[in-house]
């Protein structure tokens, strides 16, 4: 299947705004001038109190389960750099997270090696707006499915601060034609309803959702 | 040393142990014999072997000390030595594939659908099961997709099926490899003008062997700079943390002729003096110090001399910030003749920062 072509929400995004958001969206943009967020772990530091302090998302979302556009990501599980299990509801459950982009990567695919400055850079950006970044590595530079010691590697060698696993059965290939690499996935954070699924690093796309959710 | 370093220490420790490097100081030239190995690598291996010989492992506890551990197979590891043969075009690389794509009248680069080539070693033999891999970057776009790799059939052919949609190409880079196996990578960024919608490629892709290290110390302290020697007489310091891939106990290296076959990033440049070919391929993290390179004056250079050093952009090489493309032969820095005329040593501040091809050509 071909998704090279992008399916939005966008408009959607925008009508979800309320002034109670659009203030919560100021009171953050100020104190993202004075803590500098950076770091996935600062993210929550930049946060309203609010937000942080808030009731907590628990129950990931079940109904309408599905692989594309408007429907609703599947709780999908990989594992991180330290062996230990990590599932998409880690990434629901943070608090303020709004917007998750889950992006694939392979030591074989040097375009996914050029844009892991650029998910840095919307991470350092965008973190303590409601961004929440995700790598899953399913293959290792010699095609072989990605072990949890190759995630560890992909993370340090881009000094990446942000969540990066490995996907060993490629779980995200059920997404996206496959046959292309990377995978760039917008999710509604709330919902878990995929926003976009494409294969390439399209700047403009993906600020454009930013800017309509968050 | 920060905690940082101290835990990416410990985890590739315990990855080069899993490697069973071993260290070389038999300075006999490489026999292309390997002892008894142990166990199954990724992909092709070329195999294990009974015999005398030094050997390497790589992969996963296997090899350590005695034999090729990589891949399966019977027999001796195969160095690509003696006379290369005439290429032997295999039909199926010329014929047409069967496609029906047509070439979108909307694409302002080049519409291609398919490619196909064929992958062999240095002698011409094909390579069966390695790997070929195309990036491609869109046009207008200037986007960059990766295509899964294909397969190389019994007659080394591969045919990589470029996705619908993603057809229209500024460029294409196209890698080859053998994984498991210390055959160096191969890139390739060739002419895709007026290309077609079927791309054949009627020169192959040429795999090299690598030889083991002459001297290459234990891990130890793997934060440690130290020497790495090749059979060529070629020095690179290294320190086994800066390996991105844990290549370090697999390093191995071969001194090519640049008049030899299939050297296709060539093409349009100056031909270099000498070059040589690693594998694995790695990618050197920025560590604490340059990784210095030496090699014997073999050209009678005069001391004082300075040459330009090469390398061969891979998956990733980065040059003061600069990224190297795949299948790009550019230069790196510079190296000077001793003063007793003996070798040639890169300049202070001069590193290598990735193990794909190098090269040097004087001034």
């Amino acid at each position: 299947m071909a998704l090279s072509r992008v399916s939005t929400r966008a408009s959607t995004g925008a009508v979800k705004r309320s002034a109670a958001q659009l203030l919560l969206a100021l009171a953050a943009v100020g104190l993202l001038g004075l803590t500098g967020c950076g770091s996935d772990d600062d993210a929550a530091a930049c946060l309203p109190p609010e937000v942080v302090d808030g009731p907590l998302r628990t129950d990931y979302p079940t109904e309408n389960i599905g692989r594309s556009t408007g429907e609703t990501l599947e709780n999908l599980s990989f594992v991180t750099p330290e062996g230990e299990s990590f599932e998409l509801r880690s990434l629901y459950e943070q608090p303020g997270n709004k917007l998750l982009m889950i992006v694939t990567a392979s030591g074989w695919c040097s375009a996914c090696i050029e844009e892991q400055p650029k998910l840095q850079a919307l991470h350092d950006a965008f973190a303590c707006r409601g961004l929440g970044v995700m790598v899953a590595v399913f293959e290792d530079q010699n095609f072989a499915p990605a072990v949890p010691q190759d995630a560890a590697n992909w993370q340090r060698r881009f000094e990446l601060t942000f969540p990066v696993v490995a996907d060993e059965p490629f779980v995200l290939g059920n997404y996206y034609d496959a046959d292309l690499t990377p995978m760039v996935m917008l999710v509604d954070a709330e919902t878990m309803e995929i926003i976009s699924v494409e294969t390439g690093y399209n700047e403009a796309n993906v600020r454009a959702v930013i800017n309509a959710y968050l | 040393m920060s905690p940082s370093r101290l835990l990416w220490a410990a985890l590739l420790a315990a990855a080069l142990i899993a490697t069973g490097c071993t260290t070389s100081t038999d300075d006999a030239a490489d026999t292309g014999v390997g002892g008894e190995g142990e166990g199954e690598g990724e992909g092709e291996g070329e195999g294990e072997g009974e015999g005398e010989g030094e050997g390497e492992g790589e992969g996963e506890g296997e090899g350590e000390g005695e034999g090729e551990g990589e891949g399966e197979g019977e027999g001796e590891f195969d160095l690509d030595e003696g006379e290369p043969q005439p290429y032997q075009t295999p039909a199926a690389v010329m014929m047409d594939p069967a496609t029906d794509a047509q070439p979108d009248p909307a694409c302002g680069g080049e519409y291609v659908a398919t490619l196909r080539g064929w992958l062999v070693d240095r002698i011409g033999r094909p390579v069966p099961g390695a790997f070929a891999q195309a990036c491609i970057t869109l046009s207008p776009s200037g986007m960059l997709k990766c295509i899964r790799p294909a397969n190389a059939d019994a007659d080394g052919v591969f045919t990589i099926n470029v996705p619908d949609g993603d057809r229209c190409a500024e460029s294409i880079v196209l890698r080859a490899i053998l994984p498991g196996t210390p055959r160096a990578s191969m890139f390739c960024d060739f002419d895709i003008a007026g290309a077609g919608p079927s791309m054949s490629f009627a020169e192959p892709y040429v795999l090299y062997a690598t030889h083991p290290p002459r001297s290459r110390p234990e891990p130890g302290d793997i934060n440690a700079r130290r020497t790495v020697v090749f059979s060529s007489g070629l020095e690179i310091d290294l320190t086994p943390f800066d390996f991105n891939n844990a290549g370090y106990g697999a390093l191995r290296a071969r001194k090519v002729d640049p008049t030899e076959r299939g050297l296709c990033f060539l093409e349009g440049t100056p031909v270099p003096d000498a070059m040589w070919a690693f594998s694995p391929e790695d990618y050197l993290l920025p560590g604490d110090g340059p990784n210095a390179v030496r090699f014997p004056n073999e050209d009678g250079l005069e001391p004082g001399e300075t040459v330009d050093l090469y390398l061969l952009g891979g998956l990733e090489c980065n040059v003061d910030g600069r990224h190297i493309r795949e299948g790009e032969w550019a230069t790196f820095g510079t190296a000077t003749v001793s003063d007793d005329g003996a070798m040639v040593v890169s300049d202070p501040g001069v590193s290598l920062p990735c193990l794909t091809w190098l090269g040097y050509r004087a001034r």
